[in-house]
């Protein structure tokens, strides 16, 4: 380019379509170098544009179809399982839950029986029988206060 | 959906992929293995991409992010290999394709994914903006610079 430098920058806008600004079109109409460049300029970026386009829009191989196609895998048949395994399963599954829970159940009144049975009174041993006389039985609250007043 | 189903998708884009795959390689060979990747990948992803626009937009992301990926695969092998290729004679090509190819391998990523875009089909704005997920005056700028940017670096 022989135009001047300080406008080539606005020259190469306007060759891709920005309006032109009024300095420039100031210029081109004092400057027919500059007039010169604006118009090569806007001829090359033409060539560019089609140049970039002859470049994407080139055909793709016909093999490209058929190769993609081959090289998909094959799908994972779904695997299916029959109705009757499948009922005979929740079966197993219920019943093995119905008897974990009533054999729970007695264990649990097991327990409570055994712990009623084996209980003994907190006091029993402030209680030592000294005197076969005194009451072996574990006094009930306040009884032997008011045993005691009576005596008094 | 089934294997024909897939197959007239693939149909439908491969101008698409394989010509955006193609403006950043620049490589047609190169650009055919990108476009089988790029649709393999969807076959795997099918079930989230039912919506048409939703596949047409994600097959062209990806297109661009394979090639460039691939491309720095081929720039890395050619700096391991640029000894023993020393004195070998670039491929040939048209010299005003080599320069326009290498000046768009100059833009930037993001540049270029517009310019692309844009060339490939057509596109306008507008889709190219839902596409890249940017806003519609964004994509306008952006192609604004790489075809200046091209203008000025790009021999006549």
């Amino acid at each position: 380019m022989t135009a001047c430098v300080d406008w080539s920058d606005e020259l190469a806008d306007a060759a891709l379509g920005r309006p032109v600004s009024a300095p420039l079109a100031a210029h081109l109409a004092a400057c027919a170098a500059c007039r010169g460049d604006l118009e090569e300029l806007r001829a090359r970026a033409a060539r560019l544009d089609a140049g970039v386009r002859r470049l994407v829009r080139s055909d793709p191989p016909p093999s490209l179809v058929p190769r993609t196609l081959s090289a998909i895998p094959p799908r994972p048949s779904p695997r299916r399982i029959p109705l009757a395994w499948a009922a005979a399963a929740l079966i197993v599954l219920g019943g093995a839950f119905t008897v974990g829970r009533h054999r729970s159940e007695e264990a649990r009144v097991a327990d409570a029986a055994r712990a009623v049975g084996a209980w003994t009174s907190p006091t029993r041993s402030l209680l030592p029988d000294p005197n076969p006389s005194q009451p072996v039985e574990v006094p009930r609250l306040g009884e032997t206060y008011f045993d005691a007043a009576k005596e008094n | 959906m089934d294997d024909t189903g897939f197959e007239e998708l693939v149909r439908a884009h491969e101008r698409l992929v394989f010509g955006l795959a193609r403006g950043v390689l620049g490589d047609a060979a190169e650009a055919e293995d990108v476009a089988q990747d790029v649709f393999l990948r969807a076959y795997r992803k099918l079930e989230g991409l039912r919506d048409r626009q939703k596949f047409r937009a994600w097959v062209a992301r990806m297109s661009i992010r394979l090639a460039l990926n691939r491309r720095r695969g081929i720039h890395r092998a050619h700096l391991r290999d640029a000894e023993w290729l020393r004195g070998v004679p670039p491929a040939i090509a048209p010299a005003s394709d080599l320069a326009l190819r290498q000046g768009i391998a100059r833009l930037s990523h993001k540049l270029r994914s517009v310019l692309l875009l844009c060339a490939v089909e057509g596109m306008d704005a507008a889709e190219v903006a839902r596409i890249l997920r940017v806003p519609e005056g964004t994509v306008r700028s952006r192609l604004h610079l790489a075809r200046k940017q091209l203008l000025l670096e790009v021999g006549p």
